[in-house]
């Protein structure tokens, strides 16, 4: 239950008030009925040994007790609010904190966001109708603070929420001496606070447990077998132990119960090999949970089938290594010139040869012969390095070109081939495609240098590319993992479709689309020609940390720190009725010991 | 007065003619009369004997002892004299009190104790008061005053608080014979009854009190918050009735009773409680002789 504050003036009234209905009603209080008595010399004599308090004492006493109480109820009804009413014209600042640890849930159940948007309201409401408000949020969802408008800040504080995946800030004016400053923050994420500015706590300590890293690998001794990765995060300050469960599609379940260290990380191994391939979802349960969000995080799970791949080559005993150590493959070496078709296999990979026939299977290709499907070569190039690559393309996840070197490379003119399926993904000098990559129909990646030709074989990430490439060109490309918040993926007019079968807002940008997550999840994001996987999840250890606050140590809360600008919390107007109803059984009790009237 | 035409019934009149009032020594009233007398005198009830001495009524000479001795000795009888009743009847407001009112009650018992007094040929006085002597009815003797005592009592109304010493000073003041002294009140006299009755004992007088009380004295039908107002004084006192407070009051009430009825006892007078509601005649006729008031 929440307690709306009234401004101080208005409870001063309210109290003042029903005080002055109880006397009055005191006043008004019919007289005892008379009894005539023959004399009242028994009764003086009962009445002084019974030692009775004094009947005006008495009074008093009833007044007061009641006064007392109905001044409690009214306090606890309609509490103090934050302020005095300035004048109108006067002006406010407020900046709220909406960074992702304000939705850390609280003892009364509300979110530390939710008592932050009632105190900033009440901040509002204290002021007069005509207070210009400049109200800004951590999280940059106000583009443009400015001042405004009571009424007008209160509606752009009912849009404002919980935010995630930017660094927060704190936004102020360049000059606001000589007005009002209120930060509402529970001060984890947000940073110091200028000495001028009124700090406004909505800070309160809770158990929090979350999955701060979540990933799926195949086991490299035995590619077939698959491990889920699970980091988990105890920030409750004592040891708990922890549910930790892990599911799989077609109701593959695995639970652990996991004791974890005070303020410590623990990471579990979990054998996942029999699950089937598809979403994987990581949980855990903890009771008393103060913060959701991380409790939850997705993964997907390759499908565990061999795929069939032809080297096609002269000879070139680095790639026919690399390609054979590669989990889940079966390779077979054929010879360009018994190259005849693609019919037995699902992807092939040709070594300074080209068919004359575009393959029907996805086709990787390293400095490949003049062809007529391929993009026309235009010239050979020589000791070039990598200048731009696209870091965010599934083939490059996990690798770095930086220090690639290439002695001799033929380089394709894609002048006049202004097809969207064709994207350079690596360039040299000059933007000479080194790399090009192929998205309609069957997916090929043309390398414009050999191997030998080049240090790439070398690079520690080579297998991870063979990797990834045989996965995007079988269409099984790693699902794309980034953290909540606003999301950018490289494929522009796309549509982002959760897991649930809700569609998202997206927008387009320059090359790709955004869109915004604010919940862990598996999303499939669909251009024209392309298809991705997506996992959101949270997993940052910094968020989870809810109680890592600057405002943690202030005793005996924050809130009494702020003293008089403060909204009564529920304990108080709790305890406040806890308070009239024990003197309302005292005033039951000394009105049937006749100290009361 | 609600009870003024009726205060006796024929038959309860014919039954107590037959009573004769008692007192537990010799009187000294100076009339003949049917109580002993501290004098001798021509009585019935031989005494003594004494020497003959001139002037002495020759009548009572001892003829036999003179004829034995030859001296003249006088026999001495006990003379029997009239016995003065001194009837108070309490007529101060808290009298008022009660349904029926003490008031009515102990006018009517101090009228019945005034008709076994004159039928019986005892001086029956009859003293009004309340904070000091309101009227008095002297001395009457003969059963014709009856009409007379009934008339003044009759005539009385309740008025003024209550205070025992002044009227008995102011009555006893006066030179007054030794006597029975029947005290009809509430005694709910704020200066004490303890000072009041020392005044009576100061004058030897033989006292027998009769406490009037009405039931709703004893049990106060009271209720939640009241004033109680002094029938006498007039002032208040706001309180709270409980249960408890009911049962403290009953406690207080019997225990002051009881004061009453100690203080008596120990001076060999003698008491009753009467509560108005008790039958008037089975009080005469019972409970006085129960305690030896009357034979």
């Amino acid at each position: 239950m929440s307690v709306q504050a009234l401004p101080l003036y208005l409870s001063a009234l309210a109290l003042i008030a029903a005080v002055g209905i109880v006397a009055l009603l005191y006043w008004l209080k019919p007289p005892p009925l008379t009894v005539v008595v023959a004399s009242s010399l028994i009764w003086d004599r009962v009445l002084r040994e019974s030692h009775p308090s004094p009947d005006r004492l008495r009074w008093w006493l009833s007044l007061l007790l009641a006064a007392l109480i109905a001044a409690i109820i009214v306090s606890a009804v309609v509490p103090p609010g934050v302020a005095t009413p300035r004048a109108a014209g006067s002006k406010l600042i407020i900046v709220l904190d909406n960074s992702p640890t304000m939705a850390t849930r609280t003892t009364d159940g509300a979110t530390r966001w939710d008592h932050a948007v009632a105190r900033a309201r009440a901040l509002m409401e204290s002021r007069a109708a005509g207070t210009q408000v400049w109200l800004a949020d951590s999280m940059r969802r106000v583009a443009t603070p400015a001042f405004r408008n009571r009424d007008d800040a209160q509606a752009q504080l009912s849009s404002l929420q919980v935010s995630y995946g930017l660094a927060p800030v704190l936004p102020l004016p360049e000059q606001f001496s000589g007005i009002e400053a209120f930060v509402i923050t529970d001060g984890v994420s947000l940073g110091p606070v200028p000495a001028h500015v009124t700090l406004e706590s909505v800070f309160e300590s809770v158990e929090n447990a979350g999955i701060t890293a979540f990933e799926v690998r195949a086991l490299p001794a035995d590619p077939r077998r698959y491990l889920a990765y699970v980091e988990l995060f105890n920030a409750s300050g004592v040891e708990k132990r922890i549910e930790l469960t892990v599911v799989g599609i077609g109701g593959k379940r695995i639970s652990r119960v996991v004791p974890i260290a005070p303020d410590s990380p623990r990471s579990e191994m979990v054998d996942i090999s029999d699950f089937d391939g598809g979403p994987v979802r990581a949980s855990i349960a903890m009771p008393g949970d103060g913060f959701a969000t991380d409790d939850v995080a997705y993964s997907i799970l390759p499908a565990h089938r061999v795929m069939r791949v032809a080297l096609v080559t002269d000879g070139n005993a680095f790639l026919e290594k690399s390609l054979q150590v590669q989990p889940r493959v079966n390779m077979t070496v054929i010879a360009p010139a018994s190259y005849a078709d693609d019919r037995n296999y699902d992807a092939i990979v040709f070594d300074r040869f080209a068919p004359k026939v575009r393959p029907h299977v996805p086709a990787l290709l390293f400095r490949p012969s003049r062809t007529d499907w391929l993009p026309p070569q235009h010239k050979e190039i020589a000791n070039v390095s990598a200048t731009a690559w696209n870091a965010a393309h599934p083939l490059l996840e996990n690798i770095s070109l930086l220090d690639l070197s290439v002695d001799r490379a033929v380089v394709a003119d894609l002048t006049g081939r202004t097809k969207d399926t064709e994207a350079v993904l690596a360039s040299g000098p000059g933007g000479a495609p080194l790399i090009v990559v192929h998205e309609g129909g069957a997916r090929w990646v043309s390398f414009a240098f050999a191997l030998d030709d080049s240090n790439f074989a070398l690079h520690a990430g080579f297998p991870i590319f063979l990797n990834n490439a045989l996965n995007w060109m079988w269409g099984e490309q790693a699902p794309i993992t980034r953290g909540l918040g606003v999301i950018e993926v490289p494929l522009s007019g796309a549509r982002v479709v959760a897991a649930d079968g809700r569609e998202l807002p997206t927008q387009s940008t320059a090359g790709g689309s955004l869109f915004e997550v604010d919940a862990p999840g598996l999303f499939t994001v669909v251009s024209a020609h392309q298809r991705l996987r997506l996992a959101a999840n949270l997993q940052d250890r910094r968020i989870s940390d809810v109680n890592n606050s600057r405002l943690a140590q202030v005793k005996p809360g924050p809130e009494a720190q702020i003293g008089a600008n403060r909204s009564f919390a529920f304990d108080s107007w709790l305890a406040l009725l806890l308070a009239a109803a024990l003197l309302l059984l005292f005033e039951w009790w000394s009105w049937n010991r006749r100290m009361t009237v | 007065m609600a009870q003024d035409n009726v205060l006796f019934s024929e038959e309860f009149l014919r039954q107590i003619e037959h009573l004769t009032m008692l007192t537990r020594g010799p009187v000294a009233g100076h009339l003949r009369g049917h109580h002993r007398s501290r004098r001798t005198g021509s009585g019935m009830i031989f005494t003594d004997y004494r020497p003959y001495s001139p002037g002495d009524d020759t009548r009572n000479l001892d003829w036999g002892t003179y004829l034995r001795l030859d001296r003249l000795i006088l026999r001495l009888f006990e003379e029997e004299a009239d016995l003065p009743i001194y009837v108070f009847v309490d007529v101060s407001r808290s009298m008022e009190f009660g349904k029926p009112s003490k008031f009515d009650f102990a006018r009517r018992f101090a009228a019945a104790i005034a008709y076994i007094g004159l039928i019986n040929h005892d001086r029956v006085s009859l003293v009004a008061f309340s904070d000091g002597v309101v009227e008095e009815m002297p001395a009457r003797r003969g059963k014709s005053q009856i009409w007379r005592s009934l008339h003044f009592l009759e005539r009385l109304r309740a008025a003024g608080g209550t205070s025992l010493q002044t009227a008995f000073r102011g009555f006893f003041g006066a030179r007054r014979t030794r006597g029975l002294v029947v005290l009809i009140s509430d005694f709910l006299d704020r200066e004490g009854f303890e000072r009041s009755f020392q005044v009576i004992r100061e004058y030897r007088h033989d006292v027998f009190a009769v406490h009037v009380s009405s039931p709703e004295e004893v049990e106060p039908a009271l209720a939640d918050e009241v004033l109680l107002v002094d029938s006498e004084l007039g002032h208040a006192t706001r309180t709270r009735v409980t249960p408890d407070l009911i049962k403290a009051y009953r406690e207080t009430f019997l225990k002051y009773c009881a004061e009453i009825e100690g203080f008596c006892r120990s001076h060999g007078w003698g008491y009753l409680r009467a509560s108005t509601q008790s039958p008037l005649e089975e009080l005469v006729l019972k409970a006085l002789r129960d305690e030896g008031l009357l034979r």
